[in-house]
């Protein structure tokens, strides 16, 4: 690698954040092109780490020196009294995901510099990029919980800055309750951080429960590589039966920041940021973040668990990782079938496949429970993770050429863009065949891998005699196959709408206006065509991938040769995979390509499924719960104490006190009258009362 | 420099009669001599006194105060070490900070050279409290640090009801002070000595009945609660913040409530500290208490600096957490958060006076009618951003460092030597999980004000001349730099708070 590439790979986006604005004061093109550079710089730090994961040991570059082998860890004391340290590791994990946040960051990047073009608060939005960049390439990097908490809030951060970037845009909102979208824009910011917040707490509550069960126990650390070796903390814990309570918060923070049910319902109101930022942040790299945790986690969870006898709670939590996948997944895919705004779509696409993730990672662990060995989980997980941050980002970053052709969010109000955009239609048709998993793109090797985990996982559990693990490893294939038939309809809706209706009254409306819509300019297509060839051809890096995720480790033994493909497409879910494609393909092509039946028609004929239409459309009424139960009756209640309790109580109370204080002293002032005669009796009654004490007393 | 700490103090009470008459005749000159005098005093702390610290941990001046029968019998000290270094450090820069602010802040008001004075004696008060070696003098500053914020409250008061609300104030302090002041004579009763370093106040204590003990730590800790304004004690505080002219509203939520939580850290915990631990549990439970009611109360209000002094009330009762919870990392934390809270608090506040000063005095504190001033105030909203997440625990800011340490020591206090403590494990569960409150509420705020459509009119609202955001720059700037470099305070701090743990026996 480059001298110090796991500390610059980070530090160098986010000296690029810091500069940001100083360059703004040179000129415009200076700050523009020197905060991609930065991005891109940063990257390239990033990926030279690559051929160290493959060599399985870390070179430096320039002196030739050999500085450890994998993982390898670079530490710096920041707290020092107290023992606390800053480092890095590098292992597969970490450079992979680095590498993903600082690739995909200095690619959108790129387009942001046509995309972007004009905006007049860009030292703004470079700030919060580079920083966001920086920061997520920081959580992946860093070797303890601590650190990694840091990068955690900082991409949380920048994910409020960002979503409410347009704070000022004066149209009206798309939503009644807000004036102006700006007002909307913000709303989406906060709403994303409390939300996510709500997670980030349970994760810090599980992070300190671990570091004060580790000072107890000897050896206080928050780093990764120590807490697989030394394994009292998890006595200490399973004794006062706080492990599995721990664990389960430990994945509330995944929940929050990978917008898992129930914490999902920020995601879809993310989008109100630039299309960029929902690409970046809220597509390929921050929703991932919880996706790497369990990963990280999840290969000390069975070591340790191993080691002190508690597989068991690598069950539980194995299985809640799971079904909370499978269940996310599902939710999410129904949501995405009905929604109108293209970014809706794609935001309910997001979860619905970081559903699959986490659903993959939690087969792993399972499979971990029942046979030993999470490979394969572990590796589909992480495919997917890639194929998705590739192929998602590509639809993202489409819908932003779009959105910024057509000046609307409405795909209804689009149409018959396949001849004005031939590129972006292409390159978003890739994209969306990923998505579905039709082969041969990207998606469909990821997604294929994950249902093959998920039939070996039960396969397995019912060799070793767990039956019902069996029967649960079936239930969630079948969910996740029932997800991946909704994903295709939805998938061929949003292309069909776009590309392929009929041009709509809106855009005739424009077009008679005078506004032709165009192509998108270079700097935002290649960034496209060079995500749509990677889609293309992703399923053919299975083969290095699963060399570079699982070097080093010990029980398995990887090369790389094409054998994964082939096992992948005889694997006996391929008819499964085909038939969920009819199921949720054939539907779709006569609703919205050939529109040989009118959907909205269908659902005036049939009652039960525009019962179920408008149930999907309000999100299974999760939001509206939330808002109206936990946010507004909170916010009620808040007022309810202030007005009863602080001031009508505890505030009056003091002034009844004080009331009671001066009632009595003018009550007794009344005695002191002045009256001489009065003065002299009480003096004299005094000095007997005191002789009568001194003489009898 | 030897004598430092006493030509300090001296010249910020001396300075204040010289303010005064200098400000009969220039009402101009009367801030800027303030301000001078405290930037000095500001720059001999900083100059000479830290530089020892830091060589040799410890920094002492001993003074007789009084002689009888030829041997001191009341010495007077002031001792500057790893504890209150820090803390008279922020003290004074953040009252240097305010004293700049208050001069363009003021400039319309009138008896400025009073308001100035008196501001000098107030800092001079609170210096004391924090470098007392000795209980009379302890209790004596403690009363210096009331009586100038009193008159401040209840001439330059906002509402009409400053002096009902500036009585209030008193009186709850007072009662406050009272308890303390039983407290030290009992202790005396102990020990026959005031002098905190003496032999005879350690032995005095190790050798007096358990009773007696509790029963002092009962008064001191309702002396200190009341400072601090923890549940229930807390109703003078919300009325005293938000109608408190601002500069004075930085002062008495960013450093002066601190006292009460410094104090508990320097009497109780390192003399009374193993009577102090008997009640962890009550008093984690206090502290938790606060913290969400003041949180909650906080989200209710519309008026911005009452919203603040919740807020305050609450992020008291994060200090005091660290603080029962008896851990060092914990009794750090909270003394690092004292400085951070001074920082981020402070720059809300100034920023309060800001809007009160640029927009109007009532509008201007009025939340639902502010709105989209992100666009004509940049500077000023982005370093409320700062200072509200640094409040919320966001890193890189500082606050989250200060935090995650507050945690921590609750959560290793609730560890206990092997075996999990669950009462006091879930009273650290409840306070981690009421940050999201303090984000709910910080967070609305900026939107409320800074973030939505912006009005007609607000169309002529500037940014605050430089005396006012110079300031707010600075503070910003270092919840910037304790984020990314906490080991510059913390690195001084925890040997001290390993010291008290040590004494208590955790």
């Amino acid at each position: 690698m480059l001298p110090l590439a796991p500390w610059l790979c980070w530090g160098i986006p986010v000296i690029g954040a810091i500069l940001t604005p100083l360059l703004a004061k040179i000129n415009h093109k200076v700050r523009d092109y020197g905060a991609v550079l930065f991005s891109i710089v940063g990257f390239i730090f990033g990926l030279s780490m690559v051929p160290d994961i493959f060599a399985g040991q870390v070179v430096n570059w320039f002196t030739g020196k050999v500085l450890g082998s994998i993982p390898y860890e670079s530490k710096v004391v920041w707290i020092s009294k107290l023992g606390i340290e800053m480092g890095v590791l590098v292992d597969p994990l970490s450079v992979f995901m680095a590498n993903i946040a600082g690739g995909l960051g200095a690619l959108i990047m790129v387009y942001a510099l046509g995309y972007m073009h004009g905006d007049p608060d860009l030292t703004r939005y470079w700030f919060f990029k580079n920083f966001f960049i920086g920061g997520m390439v920081l959580l992946v990097i860093s070797n303890n919980f601590l650190q990694m908490f840091i990068g955690w809030e900082i991409v949380g951060l920048c994910s409020y800055a960002l979503i409410g970037f347009w704070h000022k845009k004066k149209e009206p909102s798309p939503v009644p309750d807000y004036k102006t979208e700006g007002e909307y824009n913000a709303m989406c910011g906060m709403k994303a951080f409390i939300t996510t917040r709500v997670g980030d707490v349970a994760l810090l509550i599980a992070i300190l429960t671990i570091y004060a069960s580790t000072l107890r126990t000897g050896n206080p650390t928050f780093n990764f590589l120590e807490l697989r070796e030394q394994v009292e903390w998890v006595r200490l814990l399973v004794a006062n039966g706080l492990l599995i309570p721990t664990i389960i918060l430990l994945f509330g923070g995944p929940v929050g920041k990978s917008a898992q049910f129930p914490l999902h319902v920020w995601l879809p109101e993310a989008m109100a940021g630039p299309t960029t930022v929902s690409a970046l942040i809220h597509a390929a790299t921050m929703v991932k973040a919880g996706v790497y945790l369990v990963a990280r986690v999840l290969p000390i969870f069975v070591e340790v668990f191993e080691a002190t006898n508690l597989t068991n709670a690598l069950c539980t939590f194995s299985l809640v990782v799971a079904c909370i996948g499978a269940f996310t997944a599902f939710l999410a895919a129904t949501m995405g079938m009905v929604a109108r705004e293209v970014k809706k779509v794609l935001a309910y696409s997001t979860i619905s496949q970081i559903g699959y993730m986490m659903l993959a990672l939690g087969i792993g662990g399972l499979t971990g429970y029942v046979a030993g060995e999470i490979a394969e989980g572990y590796y589909a997980g992480t495919f997917h993770l890639m194929s998705h941050a590739v192929f998602k980002a590509l639809l993202f970053l489409s819908a932003g050429a779009i959105l910024h052709a057509t000046e609307t969010k409405d795909m209804f109000e689009m149409g018959g863009l396949k001849q004005y955009m031939p590129i972006t239609y292409k390159c978003m048709f890739i994209g969306a065949l990923s998505l579905a998993g039709i082969p041969p793109f990207s998606g469909f090797w990821s997604k294929e891998s994950i249902f093959d985990a998920a039939w070996v996982l039960a396969e397995e559990a019912y060799q070793h005699g767990y039956a019902i693990i069996g029967a649960t490893g079936y239930i969630l294939l079948f969910i996740a196959v029932i997800t991946a038939a909704m994903t295709l309809f939805y998938s061929i809706r949003l292309i069909a709408i776009i590309f392929i209706w009929p041009e709509s009254e809106y855009i005739k409306e424009r077009k008679r206006r005078g506004e032709h819509i165009h192509e998108a300019p270079p700097v935002m297509w290649v960034p496209l065509a060079v995500l749509a060839a990677v889609s293309v051809i992703g399923g053919l890096l299975a083969p290095a991938f699963q060399v570079f995720m699982l070097k080093g480790w010990e029980r398995v033994d990887v090369h790389a040769s094409f054998e994964i493909l082939v096992k992948t497409v005889t694997s006996p879910t391929i008819f499964m995979t085909l038939g969920a494609l009819a199921l949720g393909g054939i539907p779709a092509y006569y609703f919205y390509w050939s529109r040989k039946i009118d959907p909205e028609e269908f659902l005036e004929k049939h009652g039960f499924f525009r019962a179920v239409h408008s149930f999907f459309y309000n999100r299974w009424y999760i939001n509206d719960f939330y808002m109206k139960v936990i946010v507004g009756g909170f916010i009620k209640l808040s007022n309810a104490v202030y007005k009863f309790f602080d001031q009508a109580i505890i505030d009056r109370f003091n002034y009844a006190l004080a009331w009671v204080v001066r009632s009595f002293s003018q009550a007794f002032r009344k005695t002191h009258t002045g009256d001489l005669n009065y003065n002299m009796i009480a003096a004299m009654l005094g000095i007997i009362a005191i002789l009568l004490l001194l003489l009898f007393g | 420099m030897s004598g430092s700490l006493l030509i300090m103090i001296v010249l910020l009470v001396v300075g204040a009669p010289i303010v005064y008459a200098v400000g009969k005749r220039s009402t101009k000159a009367a801030g800027w001599l303030a301000f001078t005098f405290s930037l000095i005093s500001l720059t001999i702390f900083s100059l000479s006194v830290v530089p020892a610290v830091l060589k040799e941990n410890l920094y002492v001046e001993t003074y007789t105060w009084a002689e009888m029968f030829g041997a001191p019998f009341l010495t007077f000290g002031l001792r500057a070490d790893n504890l209150s270094t820090p803390i008279v450090g922020m003290i004074l820069l953040l009252c240097t900070l305010a004293t700049l602010y208050s001069i363009e802040y003021m400039s319309r008001e009138h008896n400025q050279e009073l308001y100035f004075a008196l501001l000098l004696l107030y800092i001079a008060g609170m210096v004391g409290v924090v470098l007392a070696t000795n209980l009379v003098q302890f209790y004596i500053f403690w009363e210096i640090m009331l009586i100038p914020s009193w008159l401040l409250v209840a001439r330059w008061g906002t509402s009409e009801k400053a002096q009902l609300i500036a009585f209030k104030y008193f009186m709850f302090t007072h009662l406050g002070a009272i308890c303390i002041i039983l407290g030290i004579a009992a202790t005396w009763s102990l020990t026959a000595t005031f002098d905190l370093y003496a032999t005879e106040m350690v032995s005095g204590i190790a050798a007096a009945p358990a009773s007696t003990l509790k029963l002092i730590v009962a008064l001191f800790m309702l002396g200190f609660a009341v400072k601090m304004a923890l549940f229930p004690l807390h109703s003078w505080l919300p009325d005293t913040y938000s109608e408190a002219p601002t500069p004075i509203s930085v002062i008495l939520s960013g450093v002066m409530s601190e006292c009460g939580v410094y104090a508990i850290a320097r009497i109780l915990l390192t003399f009374f500290g193993t009577t102090f631990v008997i009640y962890t549990t009550t008093f984690m439970t206090i502290a938790v208490i606060t913290m969400i009611y003041g949180g909650v109360l906080a989200l209710a209000q519309k008026d911005f600096k009452r919203m603040l002094a919740y807020s305050s009330i609450s992020q008291m009762g994060y200090m005091f957490l660290g603080l029962a919870a008896g851990t060092a990392t914990g009794i750090s934390g909270s003394m690092f958060h004292i400085v951070n809270h001074a920082i981020s608090k402070g720059l809300l506040f100034m920023v309060a006076g800001v809007l009160m000063h640029q927009i109007d005095q009532i509008k201007g504190r009025d939340m639902d009618k502010l709105g989209g001033l992100a666009g004509k105030m940049p500077i000023t909203a982005t370093i409320t951003l700062i200072a509200g997440l640094s409040m919320v625990g966001v890193p890189p800011l500082s606050g989250f460092v200060s935090e995650v340490l507050i945690f921590a020591g609750a959560f290793i206090a609730a560890s206990g030597a092997g075996s999990w403590s669950i009462p006091m494990l879930i009273l650290a569960v409840i306070a981690v999980i009421s940050t999201v409150i303090t984000a709910g509420y910080i967070l609305w705020m900026i939107r409320r004000v800074f973030f939505g459509p912006p009005r007609e009119e607000f169309e002529n609202v500037k940014e605050p001349p430089l005396t006012m955001l110079a300031p707010m720059a600075l503070l910003a700037f270092l919840a910037i730099l304790l984020g990314f470099y906490p080991d510059l305070v913390l690195r001084i701090l925890v040997p001290a708070a390993e010291e008290i743990e040590k004494l208590i026996g955790g």
